[in-house]
């Protein structure tokens, strides 16, 4: 279930005595059933009229204090047709009690708010209030004065135990060890909770738990979204945001580095890995994407994003029009557009760098790969000075090599099969000639393997000889119709004689053919497709002898000879195999077919050769040439190397800006094919306006999100933080502050805490401090029945909260109670234990990445380093409400479902967290079945349990002793669980036992609540 | 509808577990809470109107089958082979960056004879006899059309009604507003198969079953082949019933205490939640398990029906979920995307498919459930009739085309035995009876019972709903 919010429950309406509150009555309702006819949407308006501006209304349908005079008032009770909201499908009608709520506010004078939003907050002064002795700061005395006007009172302070688990949780994400709870509860100093809250805020621990809100908000993953979902590389940004919340980088700066870290003067590396932000957006490389399309899409969730996180209004909606309910021009819209419209970018990715990012990206410092790079490369410049040395030598050859080239003919040694198999059975027969005729079964497809040895080095191609013979059909090479044959495939491994070791793949680079039909395809021969349709055939040449040369990328042939095992694929099918076939290797120079071209220019006198066919000659003489070759293979090897350690350099993905700015239109109904108008950068009209000497580019909008002026940004952030630590925000609705947004429970409280942060310098700890420090945060969770009867959804703060802790935290405490949580912090993300199979069966794409465990501590890894898949998101965070993180979520939604149950039940993760953390209760518990529940009980609750429970827990530990004293081979399989070393010492089926017991703590709604 | 209904309904249940947590012993609430149900009930004022059918299985194929090899027939273009597609019907429209660069774009006729069935003679192509022989059971339409043009944005676009992420899908939809039949299982359930046609497919993603912006207990649960049907299913080794159940009377006891105390209705939930997770793990593997089927059902559905996660056999299941009153059953199977070759790639997957969905229409028509049921196979666009890549008289490839393609309906609240709509004479564009996406997804709800137009879900400060901005219902393919 979640957190909802819901206006009628409570009777937050006005008291009798008390005038209509416009913003926080009436217009939500103008909004929610008038303005998508009668609002900002220009294309949309009905009868010219609006009802968002008051001087419009006023003129044309309001008469201030008569209700019965007023065409407003009129239409909305008309009994006829002319009733407002119209009553045809889609308007909702109003209800009585919103028609007399408008009908009192026209007769006490219509009185018009501007939207409350929308204006800049005014620091108010903090109401008096009569139990003065409760109030420890000023957000208690606008809670207070709130619920002393309500006739309620505030409830008890929680005890130190819950105290110290509440904080520990809300500020580090982690639960409290069993010493800092006896040490705090023992501290009966004044300030001992305050040096508590201080101590959580200093932990590296609060940066980690901090980013988990930023990471959904800003739709940070590992992969790039959409169904091809391939991987990307962003950690460093995610690094960047856990030591900006550590050292407690003021909001206005975080926010700027963020923005445009990139357009500051001499950015630093960490403000421009900090621009990340805006590359965290899916990209869809799907094939047969339209880049114009998708680099629109791109923009609008950068834009949309921005819209959630900073200004908490949903500009997404004036994409295709005008907002229906904010005074948000689609001019605005696209005003915003152009800000992130100059980023040298493709939109559909365009080439992946070797970590899997996008341009532009931005190579992270890594001083051993860059000594070793550095290395490698200038190697790598002397060998290719070598070669270059020794094709100026070999230059002087080249005529007399002409001479001889076309009339030559390489030797070839005929190699003879040690073994020949076939997959379905052919049987063959040795011709003298060292040949193979086939005999026997006539399959569809076939595979032969083809085993042979040559002491020849230096090797430079293989040659497949296909040879007519009468026995075969029509007197072909093969045994197909007509006696065809099609090669699907031929591949080659080698391997010393001397030794017994595994054959190594031939990287196999050229196949020539002295004749191929005009279906053939002879690179699918090397590299087949995963339909088996194309190959080499002769037709329609069948009766003449033929050959196929594959030539290997570097020279072959080990020193005492090489056993070559080669693979001759059948698989066209209709029975087209081999029918007489010969194998033979040579280390000739130039044992293949040159094409046409080189033929041709070959045939020419140099005088008549144009300067490409000059070329074409030189390049094919120079690049056979077995010198050249040597120096060539160094060359290439060295150039691999550089590669790979190029592509080990971690990278991140930035923003940068393009010298020249794309232009940006708006597009009609938001398509990427119509354009309209023309736009330049702009902030929306209704917002403070940019200032003048302002930069027109991201960092001028950045700096103008966080001006003193801008009535959103503090408003939206402290609401965030609000959530974090009372369930619920001020606004419920924390990603729209709209006038379709729900009105802030606590108006003049949320004023306050948006002023105070600006006032202290946008101190992140110091305002979230305040709010931990106050008396409304250290309530008691408890609701009594009156309690939940008045306010059974908690908006006016009597008691403390209590909600489901994030998916995040319920994995790392449970991971932390067994004593099994790594701190290490940052760095590439991990894969922590997954059902098998979950990636498989989603994602087919051949260069698919499977799912590959992690080993050792990287298991126990806080839950912020969990590798993140966007089509494929880990279901232990999932289930428990995480979003996929494909697009920007400021609040999650808290459910309640049996798949809960059934993870935190079985998953691997919290089996193995039971049985370790049964091995603590069994070490470090003491010597009896009681004190050794009641320690596992305080490590999972911070609290000693009650006798009540203890017996329930001490009687299931007796139950379930028994049945495994019986069964050996269930303790056994329990125990096996997870990879976290197992303690032999400890007697076994006790062990067991306690490890359900463990089991039965971990599930309990205690401790995956915080309360 | 809105999330003010929503709660309303919530919070009526909240009070109603806030007397109970304080006003009677805490003995009497466990007993209660153990046998409650968590199957949650339809929203207020739903289904709007008197519903035709009672849930909705969608047998989507992935990838875009081609509607002018299966359904939509162009006998003319035999004698237009290889001639270029004339600018008057290609009008310029847009192509993906796969054929968007090719010099010509040549007519391919279809190679599969087409022959007219049942007694409204509806066409359909060799390639699927059995769905030809349920013919006067089912609703072709041969004038969808969709508005994207890549298999992401499109199949979010049928399954969300937005291109965008971040939409609850149909399943989501109906869930959360007919709410659910069944105690023991969950409401909307999820299968996946793979053809057999192109083994290197499109790949599938949570989100297509996921409920966006709408609670995630809407979302649809996968039932997987292999491992456990669902995720966690089963205890852990060393871990019995006998053993499990102590476990969670011991969670039940502790958590009532806890009610007790806090009076929290969120305690309630949960430790109904627990009960629903032991149900489960016995309805589950019972429902999975086929060898109670007669022979006779598994030769109906195929040679394929007795392998675990083969369409046949998601079928069967598919039947099984009816029956125990499962709101929302997809399926999807995968392979349909033949921009290669329709000849080759075709065939097989018509026969993972064929049978088993004619057999699933026949079965549920035997137990009397198909007026009850409503049924639909299709994908999320349709194929170019320009080949894509090589094209000779066998071979040839198509294209994604998302200006017409075809799909099929039946049972409940669907007319059988009727073929709607006309595509020009190449299947390019549509001449009669357009049906959009929306118009699809409005008349399927319609047939629940529901008034796409106020099945809403206020996010943002708007009221989403499945057709976004669209939807008319396709009234000539409703029964009266």
């Amino acid at each position: 279930m979640q957190a909802f919010f819901f206006v009628g429950l409570l009777s937050v309406a006005t008291a009798a005595g008390q005038n209509v509150d416009f913003n926080r009555e009436i217009r939500p309702i103008l909004s929610d059933r008038c303005f998508t006819c009668h609002g900002p949407d220009a294309a949309e308006r009905k009868a010219g009229l609006r009802l968002d501006i008051e001087a419009e209304a006023k003129k044309k349908v309001l008469v201030a204090g008569n209700a019965a005079g007023s065409a407003l008032y009129q239409r909305i009770t008309a009994t006829n047709a002319l009733r407002m909201p119209p009553a045809y499908a889609g308007h909702k009608k109003l209800t009585d009690r919103e028609i007399g709520l408008i009908e009192r506010w026209i007769r006490e004078g219509a009185k018009w708010q501007s939207h409350w939003a929308f204006a800049a907050p005014v620091r108010p002064v903090a109401p008096a209030v009569r139990n003065a002795g409760w109030v420890r700061n000023e957000i208690d005395r606008f809670v207070l004065a709130r619920l002393e006007k309500e006739g309620l009172a505030p409830s008890a302070e929680a005890s130190k135990e819950t105290l110290i688990r509440r904080l520990s949780l809300d500020i580090t994400g982690l639960p409290p060890a069993p010493g800092e709870v006896a040490a705090f509860v023992k501290d009966g100093s004044a300030d001992a909770y305050e040096r508590l809250v201080d101590r959580l805020f200093a932990s590296e621990r609060y940066g980690e738990r901090m980013a988990v809100d930023w990471l959904d908000a800003a739709r940070y993953a590992d992969t790039h979204g959409y169904q091809v979902d391939p991987e990307k590389e962003m950690w460093a940004w995610r690094d960047w945001v856990v030591r900006a919340f550590n050292r407690n980088q003021p909001y206005d700066q975080f926010t700027v580095d963020q923005m445009a870290g990139d357009l500051l003067p001499s950015p630093t590396l960490e403000q421009r890995i900090a621009t990340g932000f805006h590359r965290n957006h899916r990209v869809n490389t799907e094939a047969g994407s339209i880049a114009a399309e998708f680099h629109v899409e791109n923009i609008v969730d950068r834009i949309s994003t921005v819209g959630t996180v900073w200004m908490g209004l949903t500009v997404g909606c004036a994409r295709c029009h005008d907002h229906k309910f904010d005074p948000l021009t689609m001019r605005d819209f696209y005003g915003l557009f152009a800000f992130f419209n100059n980023v040298p970018e493709v939109g559909t990715g365009g080439p992946r760098d070797g970590r899997g990012n996008l341009q532009p990206v931005m190579k992270l410092p890594a001083p051993e790969l860059e000594a070793q790079l550095a290395g490698v490369t200038e190697k790598l410049a002397a060998a290719r000075g070598e070669l270059k040395a020794v094709e100026q030598r070999l230059e002087a050859g080249q005529a007399d090599w002409e001479a001889t080239r076309l009339a030559r003919q390489p030797t070839w040694q005929v190699l003879e099969a040690h073994e020949l198999r076939s997959r379905e059975g052919v049987l063959f027969e040795k011709q003298n000639d060292g040949s193979y005729f086939a005999t026997g079964p006539r399959p569809e497809r076939d595979v032969l393997t083809f085993t042979a040895e040559t002491k020849l080095r230096g090797i430079t191609a293989f040659r497949l000889e296909l040879l007519p013979d009468e026995r075969l059909p029509g007197g072909g090479s093969g045994r197909g119709p007509n006696g065809r044959a099609v090669v699907t495939l031929f591949e080659a491994k080698q391997a010393r004689v001397a030794e017994a070791g595994k054959p190594r793949a031939l990287d196999l680079a050229v196949a020539t053919a002295s004749y191929a039909s005009p279906e053939s395809v002879l690179i699918r021969v090397l590299r087949p497709m995963q339909q088996l349709s194309r190959g080499w055939s002769v037709e329609p040449e069948l009766n003449k002898p033929h050959s196929l040369v594959v030539e290997p990328r570097t020279l072959t042939g080990y020193e005492g000879g090489t056993r070559f095992t080669f693979t001759i694929g059948n698989e066209y099918g209709a029975g087209h195999l081999l029918g007489r076939f010969r194998l033979s290797v040579t280390d000739d120079a130039y044992p293949d077919y040159p094409s046409e071209e080189v033929v041709e220019a070959l045939r020419k006198p140099v005088a008549d050769r144009s300067e490409e066919e000059r070329t074409l000659v030189r390049r094919y003489y120079l690049q056979r040439q077995l010198e050249r070759r040597r120096v060539n293979d160094t060359v290439t090897r060295l150039n691999t190397q550089r590669v790979a350690i190029e592509n080990k350099i971690p990278s991140t993905m930035v923003m940068k800006e393009m010298g020249l700015a794309r232009e940006t239109f708006v597009l009609m109904r938001g398509s990427y094919e119509k354009r309209g108008e023309r736009v330049t950068a702009a902030t929306p009209g209704f917002l403070p306006a940019l200032p003048a000497d302002a930069p027109r580019n991201r960092l001028g909008l950045a700096q103008w999100l966080v001006s003193k002026e801008n009535p959103l940004t503090a408003r939206v952030m402290v609401n965030r933080l609000w959530q974090m630590y009372f369930g619920n925000g001020l606004v419920r609705t924390a990603e729209d502050f709209g006038s379709q947004g729900v009105p802030p429970t606590h108006p003049e409280l949320l004023d306050w805490l948006a002023t105070e942060f600006v006032r202290t310098g946008w101190d992140m700890k110091a305002l979230q401090k305040q709010m931990v420090m106050s008396a409304a945060y250290r309530q008691v969770a408890k609701a009594s029945a009156e309690l939940m009867e008045k306010d059974p959804e908690n908006r006016l703060l009597a008691r403390g909260a209590r909600f489901r802790l994030p998916a995040e935290m319920i994995r790392d405490q449970a991971l932390a109670v067994a004593g099994l949580l790594r701190l290490k912090m940052g760095g590439a993300p991990v894969k922590p234990y997954q059902p098998d199979g979950l990636w498989e069966q989603l994602s087919v794409i051949d260069d698919r990445k499977l799912y590959e465990r992690s080993k050792g501590e990287d298991l126990w890894r806080r839950s912020l380093y969990t590798y993140w898949k966007r089509t494929v998101p880990p279901p232990s965070m999932t289930t428990f409400d995480a979003p996929t993180r494909e697009f920007c979520v400021v609040k999650r939604t808290r459910s309640s479902t049996p798949l809960q149950a059934l993870a935190l039940l079985n998953d691997e993760t919290y089996v193995e967290a039971s049985r370790v953390l049964a091995e603590r209760m069994l070490r470090e518990g003491g010597m009896t079945p009681a004190s050794r529940i009641a320690y596992g009980f305080r490590l999972a609750t911070a609290r000693a349990p009650r006798t009540a429970e203890l017996d329930v827990l001490m009687a299931g530990l007796e139950r379930r002793l028994v049945s495994y004293r019986r069964d050996g081979d269930a303790v056994r399989r329990l125990l096996a669980a997870g990879e976290a070393p197992r303690d032999a010492s400890l007697p076994q089926a006790e062990l067991a036992a306690y490890t359900t017991v463990a089991s039965v703590l971990l599930n309990l709604d205690e401790v995956v609540t915080r309360q | 509808m809105s999330v003010m209904r929503e709660m309303a309904a919530l919070a009526t249940r909240r009070h109603f577990f806030g007397r109970m947590a304080t006003g009677i012993g805490v003995p009497a609430l466990a007993g209660l809470l153990r046998g409650a149900t968590v199957a949650h009930p339809a929203l207020p004022g739903f289904p709007n109107h008197a519903a035709k059918a009672k849930r909705i299985i969608y047998l989507h194929q992935s990838g875009a089958p081609s509607q002018m090899d299966l359904f939509d027939p162009k006998p003319l273009l035999k004698t237009r082979f290889a001639e270029d597609l004339p600018d008057s019907i290609r009008k310029g429209q847009r192509l993906t960056g796969m054929t968007s660069g090719q010099k010509s774009f040549p007519v391919a006729p279809s190679k599969f004879a087409f022959a007219q069935h049942g007694q409204a003679g509806t066409w359909f192509s060799e390639l699927l006899p059995h769905t030809a022989a349920i013919a006067d059971k089912i609703c072709v339409i041969r004038s969808m059309f969709t508005e994207a043009i890549n298999h992401d944005p499109a199949i979010t676009f049928i399954q969300t009604g937005s291109q965008i992420a971040g939409r609850p899908c149909f399943g989501s939809w109906v869930s959360y507003g007919l709410g659910s039949e069944n105690q023991d299982l969950p409401s909307f359930v999820v299968m996946i198969s793979r053809g057999r046609g192109r083994r290197v497919d499109q790949p599938l993603y949570d989100r297509l079953w996921g409920s966006g912006f709408l609670p995630s207990r809407y979302q649809g649960v996968k039932f997987r082949s292999d491992g456990d049907p669902v995720l966690f299913l089963s205890n852990p080794g060393g871990v019995d019933a006998q053993v499990r159940r102590s476990m969670l009377d011991d969670i039940a006891r502790i958590n009532e205490m806890n009610l007790k105390e806090f009076a929290d209705p969120e305690i309630a939930t949960r430790i109904a939640q627990y009960e629903m997770a032991y149900r489960m793990q016995t309805s589950v593997p019972e429902l999975t398990d086929l060898s109670k089927e007669p022979e006779s059902v598994m030769k109906m559905y195929g040679p394929d029906a007795r392998r675990p996660g083969s369409y046949a056999s998601n079928c069967i299941l598919a039947r099984r979920l009816a029956e125990r009153g499962v709101r929302f059953i997809q399926l999807y199977h995968m392979g349909w995307d033949h921009h290669e070759s329709v000849p080759r790639q075709l065939p097989p997957q018509c026969q993972d498919t064929d049978q088993a969905s004619a057999a699933l229409i026949r079965d549920l028509e035997q137990r009397g459930m198909l007026d009850e049921t409503l049924v639909i196979w299709g994908g999320e666009f349709g194929r170019t009739v320009y080949c894509q890549g090589t094209l000779t008289e066998e071979q040839y490839g198509r294209d994604h085309h998302p200006r017409c393609y075809s799909l099929w309906l039946a049972g409940g609240g669907i007319k059988g035995g009727m073929s709607v709509g006309e595509t020009d004479d190449y299947s390019y564009n549509i001449v009669a009876d357009p049906v959009h996406v929306h118009d699809l997804n409005a008349t399927m709800l319609h047939c629940l019972g529901v008034d796409h137009l106020r099945l809403t879900y206020r996010y943002q400060g708007r009221d989403f709903r499945l057709t976004d901005v669209g939807g008319s219902l396709v009234k000539k393919i409703m029964k009266a």
